[in-house]
């Protein structure tokens, strides 16, 4: 296999990947769905008042592997946007945009 | 390493990550705004509810709006004597119906439509026939329960 | 490639509709210095990312929100338990207004540390600090909408310590309260500050700030002043834009996190006929004026000292608003130790008070 098709066959395993995982990340919001009751107070609790705060913080803590999921999208984002800007900042550095616009020329 | 040869610039991969995780953030921000704003679904509410006798106190020939759950249903007396309760939402846009009785016809008022004391969508917009509650009667009043749900009578 | 295509091609159309191209040679030609104190230049732009998490937020709450004392508590109870994600989306708004809160005291000492409010920057100086004190307004109306215990009493203190203002305080007192107490008056008019004239205001404001920079440009400390033309510098469209984008990223990493990890709490509903709690106290963010206040002894001299107090702070503020007219060496263009070392004084102010409030009330 040369090295084109290697990179291919990388490309492909990668977005194939994440569109798997693309089509998880709905299925672990719906979590919270409709077939869920509402978490609802016993008037019997104890400290019905306080049983707000830990019911809310027992939800929050269901979404932790959402919350990383979340971040790697989030952190993945904020790399990529900052190697663009970098990119654009060489560019000018090379004096590449001057009266031209760029059409993606090797790198 | 470097690379002699490849399939696409490094420009190129940027551009492509970064518009794929820009769609998939603006998707997980999306996502659970929709879902906080979509109502969550209502229960279907009582299946039967119980008027007193002191709401049933109807002459021959009247109709009386009260409340089944959380919509209004429709209790009419015929000349004959006969018991009938109704949904009172109308089939076509969901306006309150009433009895008229010069007319002896359910009436809506919105769009003009017209029902037989049956409830059967006779004249008008409406599509479909409203739909009729069983009546039975106990100690206490009527008893207006939804199609199946029929108690067993006390005299 | 067709997409080139398609996007020249919208380009072309709204040129012909809009005629655009003259504020987008504009923003090509903008550009931001390099230099030591760069980092500074992002304050702006993640105040701008926490106000826009809020007003989202705030609007998909208010699709839920009811602004009664019988119902609030309820409302926000519902949000927390009832709705999908609405725990969530009302831990954002809470946690977001904190750090909305945080990031505005340090946008507003680095830009007094670096002088930029001297000439010709007056008017951006002062229309931050009154975007200041409107984000100061928005944490204390905000803070009384669930109706619990904390939010109900704080509020209470906070509106009477607002009473104690020289020549205005009663009339302002009654004007907050929306009567002699606390109530459904209260809430509903906190409800509209908070809802329609704070935002309105600051979306002024906001807009008045950035016209400003734009004319402007981005200030560069004293000792770079001279050299200004000679520093490196970047463009700011797109290449600084995406930077703030990703920082922006950043921040709602950090918000979100903040958010699901450590839940925004509810507490108990508020009863006006129960004994005040003990350790009640305002949001972080005020605790300085509060542990000051608190310091402050009944009577100085012929005066009360709650006054003086309040006098003192008024003060401090206006300092603030107009310290580009009182700092004559900034204003020349000359270095400013003597304003450096105020601001050093007020910041160590606000953090002792602060710190000094938490330990206390621990």
């Amino acid at each position: 296999m040369n090295l084109k098709q290697r990179y291919f066959v990388a490309c492909l395993v990668v977005i194939w990947f994440g569109t798997i995982w693309g089509c998880l990340v709905p299925c672990l919001f719906a979590q919270n769905s409709e077939e869920e009751k509402p978490a609802v107070i016993s008037e019997a609790a104890p400290n019905p008042d306080l049983t707000i705060d830990e019911l809310q913080r027992a939800e929050a803590l269901k979404h932790i592997p959402e919350l990383i999921v979340f971040l790697a999208l989030t952190l993945t984002l904020a790399f990529f946007l900052r190697s663009k800007a970098c990119d654009f900042e060489k560019l000018r550095e090379e004096r590449f945009f001057q009266g031209e616009t760029p059409n993606g020329g090797k790198s | 390493m470097k690379l002699t040869e490849s399939l696409m610039t490094r420009r190129e991969f940027i551009r492509g990550w970064m518009i794929s995780m820009a769609s998939f953030f603006a998707g997980s921000v999306f996502y659970p705004f929709f879902r906080f704003l979509t109502p969550r679904e209502m229960d279907a509410g009582p299946s039967e509810i119980k008027l007193p006798l002191a709401e049933c106190n109807l002459a021959p020939n009247t109709g009386k709006i009260f409340p089944f759950g959380r919509k209004p249903g429709l209790l009419i007396v015929t000349e004959q004597g006969e018991w009938i309760a109704l949904n009172a939402v109308c089939t076509h846009f969901e306006c309150t119906v009433h009895y008229d009785a010069v007319t002896r016809q359910i009436v809506c008022p919105c769009h003009q439509g017209f029902y037989d004391v049956y409830g059967k969508n006779i004249k008008g917009p409406p599509p479909r026939p409203l739909e009729r509650y069983e009546i039975t009667r106990d100690i206490a009043g009527l008893v207006i329960s939804k199609p199946g749900k029929k108690k067993e009578t006390k005299k | 490639m067709t997409g080139s295509n398609v996007l020249q091609k919208l380009y072309q159309w709204c040129e012909e509709r809009i005629k655009w191209q003259g504020l987008l040679e504009f923003m090509k030609n903008k550009k931001v210095p390099v230099h030591n104190h760069s980092v500074w230049y992002y304050g702006g732009n993640i105040l701008i990312t926490f106000f826009l998490i809020q007003v989202v937020t705030g609007i998909a709450l208010l699709f839920y929100y009811q602004p009664t004392p019988e119902t609030a508590y309820e409302s926000v109870r519902a949000i927390i338990l009832e709705t999908r994600f609405g725990w969530l989306i009302r831990s954002l708004h809470s946690w977001s207004a904190s750090l909305m809160v945080a990031t505005a005291f340090v946008h507003l000492f680095s830009t007094f540390f670096l002088k930029a409010y001297r000439n010709p920057r007056e008017l951006t100086w002062m229309s931050g600090m009154l975007m200041f004190f409107a984000i100061l307004g928005f944490g204390f109306s905000g803070y009384l909408l669930p109706w619990n215990e904390l939010s109900y009493f704080a509020t209470k203190v906070g509106t009477g310590i607002a009473g104690q203002t020289p020549f205005v305080g009663t009339y302002l007192k009654f004007f907050l309260r929306g009567g002699e107490e606390v109530g459904a008056a209260t809430l509903s008019r906190f409800f509209a500050f908070h809802v329609c004239v704070l935002p309105m205001g600051l979306a002024a404001l906001l807009a008045i700030h950035l016209i400003l920079i734009q004319v402007h440009g981005l200030s560069v400390p004293v000792s770079l002043e001279e050299k200004k033309d000679k520093l490196k510098s970047v463009a700011f469209f797109p290449d600084f834009v995406l930077r703030e984008c990703a920082v922006s990223c950043l921040m709602i990493a950090v918000v979100v996190s903040l958010s699901v990890l450590f839940p925004w709490e509810l507490g108990k509903k508020a009863d006006p006929f129960l004994a005040t709690p003990s350790g009640i106290q305002p949001e972080w963010y005020f605790l300085f004026m509060f542990q000051a206040l608190q310091m402050i002894p009944a009577k100085l001299g012929f005066l009360e000292g709650e006054k003086v107090g309040i006098l003192f702070f008024i003060l401090g503020f206006a300092f603030m608003l107009f310290v580009p007219a009182i700092d004559r060496q900034a204003e020349k263009g000359k270095k400013s130790p003597l304003f450096t070392w105020l601001g050093v004084l007020i910041g160590m102010f606000v953090v002792g008070m602060t710190l000094m409030s938490m330990i206390a009330n621990r």
